[in-house]
C-alpha cells in the first residue's frame, strides 16, 4: 500500500465518525485511530476539533497561574513550553510561583552551570514565593545543556527552568 | 541532653527536699542525686541546700533548655524532640542537615545565639545571646507546592495570637512574614523547603523574636525600626522566652493542622484583620525592579494585590515589602 492511499484513508477517516479503522491487504496491515483521548467523557468532536493528543495536566486541581511581580498581565508563554524535548533530556519545570534564583544569597556562586552534571537531590536553584525558599533539586542525573531563567526573574507555575541532558 | 524535669519539679514546690528523698522519689542513688544538682546548678539554676532540711529550687536561668520548653506542653507533634544549643550558625541550618537523618516532624531546633543568623537569602539577622528566640520547627506539611507558601502566613498568625494572648498586645503582620509591634519590627519568619520536585520532603519552619533586648542592643541603623517585644511594651521584668514558646508551639499546632485540614480560609482573614500592610502605600523590590502601589487585597492564593498610580491592579506573590509612608519605618 502506497503512502498516498494511506493518506487518503486517513482523510475519510476525518471527514466521518469512524473513529478506527484496520484494513489488511495483501500481507499489510494498517490500523489508524482517531487521536482522541481514550477515556474523553464528552465524544462531541468535529472533524477541525479533533485533540492531536491528550493534555497532559500537571495537578488537576492546580489555581491558574498568578502574574509575577508586577505583571498587568499574563506573559505570553515562552516558547520552550512547546518544544519537544529529545527522549535523553529532561525538563525541569517550577513547581510554583515565585521569584527563581540560581544561588543561595546575593553574591554567592550559582548552585549550577551549565556543562555540569548533576547528582539526583542536588540543588538546580530557589524559588521565593512568600517569603518561601524552596530549593528545587533534580531527580535525575544529567548535564545542564540549557538555564532558561535569569537569576532574580519571576517564574510562572509549570515554566520551563533547566534543560537536564541524561548521563 | 539528659533530661531535668523530674529532679526540677521535686525542687520546685516551694519546700525543702531532702537528698534522700530526692533519691527515692527519682529511684536513683545519693550519689547520682548529688551529681545531678551539681550539674544543674553548672546549667544555671539556683539550688539552695540548707543542712538537715534538704535542697529547693530558687531560680531558673534565663535558658531555652529543652525540659524549661516541654514542661506543660501538650502538643501532639510540635516540639516534641527537641535540639538545643547555646550556640550555633543557624537554626535553620542546622534544621537542614538534619535533613538527612530523616527527623520526625515537629522536630524543634532551639539555640541561644545564632552566629549566622540569616535572613531572606542569606541577610544577616541580628543575632546577640540569650535574648531572642531562635526556633526552627521541621515539618512534613501534605500540601501541594503551590498551597506552601500559605504556611509562612499560618506562623506568622500563629506568633501573633501567641504574643496577643501571653503579653495582652496584638502585633499586626506585615505581608507576608514580619510582625510589628507598634510601628517596630519584632519578628521575622524563614521559611525552606527541601525536597525533590513536585514531592515536598521537610518544610523548615525558621523564627526568630526579639524578646528581652534592650534598644541599644540593636545596632543604630534599625534601631528606629525594629525592638524587643520587653522594650516596646516597657517591661521591668524580662520576658519569658520559654513560655511564648510554648504557647506558640500549641497555638500553631492548632492553626498548622486546622489549615491542612480545612484550608487558609481562617489564616487569610485573620493576616487581613491584623495587617499592616492593607491600605498603605508600599514598595515591593524583587532585587531588580521595584513596584509601588497601595496594598488593597490579601488574597486567597495568599498574594498581595496592589493598586499602582494608573489605578491598575496587579498581584504580587514574592520580592521585599516595605511600608512607605509618613507614620511607619521603610525595609527593615
Amino acid at each position: 500500500m502506497k503512502v498516498k492511499e494511506i493518506k487518503e484513508l486517513i482523510k475519510i477517516l476525518a471527514e466521518t465518525d469512524i473513529t478506527e479503522l484496520k484494513l489488511e491487504r495483501y500481507g499489510t496491515k494498517v490500523e489508524i485511530k482517531k487521536g482522541r483521548p481514550e477515556f474523553a467523557i464528552a465524544p462531541v468532536t468535529t472533524v477541525n476539533n479533533l485533540p492531536s493528543a491528550p493534555q497532559v495536566q500537571m495537578a488537576p486541581a492546580a489555581p491558574q497561574p498568578m502574574p509575577p511581580l508586577g505583571a498587568e498581565q499574563a506573559p505570553d508563554p515562552s516558547p520552550e513550553e512547546d518544544m519537544e524535548l529529545p527522549p535523553n533530556q529532561v525538563m525541569i519545570v517550577a513547581p510554583m510561583v515565585g521569584t527563581f534564583y540560581r544561588a543561595p544569597s546575593p553574591g554567592a556562586d550559582p548552585f549550577v552551570e551549565v556543562n555540569q552534571v548533576i547528582e539526583p537531590g542536588e540543588v538546580l536553584c530557589i524559588i521565593e514565593a512568600m517569603k518561601l525558599m524552596n530549593e528545587i533539586e533534580s531527580d535525575t542525573r544529567g548535564r545542564v545543556i540549557k538555564i532558561l531563567v535569569e537569576n532574580g526573574q519571576p517564574v510562572e507555575y509549570g515554566q520551563p527552568m533547566f534543560i537536564l541532558e541524561k548521563v | 541532653m539528659q533530661g531535668f524535669g523530674e529532679i526540677l519539679d521535686l525542687l520546685a514546690t516551694g519546700e525543702y527536699v531532702s537528698g534522700e528523698d530526692l533519691a527515692t522519689r527519682l529511684g536513683i542513688t545519693r550519689a547520682a542525686v548529688w551529681k545531678q544538682l551539681k550539674t544543674l546548678r553548672e546549667l544555671g539554676y539556683e539550688i539552695v541546700a540548707s543542712s538537715g532540711k534538704g535542697y529547693l529550687l530558687q531560680a531558673r536561668p534565663d535558658r531555652l533548655y529543652p525540659w524549661e520548653v516541654t514542661k506543660n506542653l501538650h502538643t501532639k507533634v510540635m516540639g516534641r524532640h527537641i535540639e538545643y544549643y547555646d550556640r550555633i550558625s543557624s537554626t535553620n541550618q542546622r534544621a537542614k542537615e538534619l535533613l538527612a537523618e530523616s527527623p520526625v516532624e515537629g522536630t524543634l531546633i532551639l539555640a541561644e545565639e545564632q552566629t549566622a543568623g540569616r535572613g531572606r537569602l542569606g541577610r544577616n539577622w541580628f543575632s546577640p545571646p540569650g535574648s531572642a528566640l531562635y526556633s526552627t520547627l521541621i515539618l512534613k506539611p501534605q500540601l501541594p507546592p503551590y498551597d506552601l507558601p500559605k504556611l509562612t502566613l499560618v506562623a506568622a498568625v500563629a506568633l501573633s495570637k501567641t504574643i496577643a494572648r501571653e503579653l495582652h498586645e496584638r502585633p499586626l503582620i506585615k505581608w507576608p512574614n514580619d510582625l510589628y509591634l507598634q510601628g517596630k519590627k519584632i519578628s521575622g519568619i524563614l521559611t525552606e523547603l527541601s525536597g525533590e520536585l513536585g514531592r515536598v520532603e521537610f518544610l523548615l519552619l525558621g523564627v526568630g523574636v526579639n524578646v528581652n533586648q534592650h534598644p541599644e542592643d540593636f545596632p543604630e541603623e534599625i534601631r528606629e525600626k525594629a525592638g524587643s517585644l520587653r522594650s516596646i511594651l516597657g517591661k521591668e521584668e524580662k520576658i519569658s522566652r520559654s513560655g511564648l514558646l510554648r504557647s506558640y508551639l500549641q497555638i500553631l499546632e492548632d492553626e498548622y493542622f486546622k489549615a491542612l485540614r480545612k484550608g487558609f480560609a481562617e489564616t487569610l482573614a485573620y493576616c487581613r484583620q491584623y495587617s499592616a500592610t492593607l491600605g498603605r502605600q508600599v514598595e515591593v523590590s524583587d532585587g531588580e525592579r521595584v513596584l509601588r502601589g497601595k496594598a488593597v487585597m490579601i488574597e486567597e492564593d495568599g498574594s498581595l494585590t496592589l493598586e499602582v498610580e494608573s489605578g491598575a491592579r496587579t498581584r504580587v506573590f514574592s520580592g521585599d515589602v516595605s511600608l512607605v509612608g509618613p507614620d511607619r519605618p521603610g525595609k527593615t
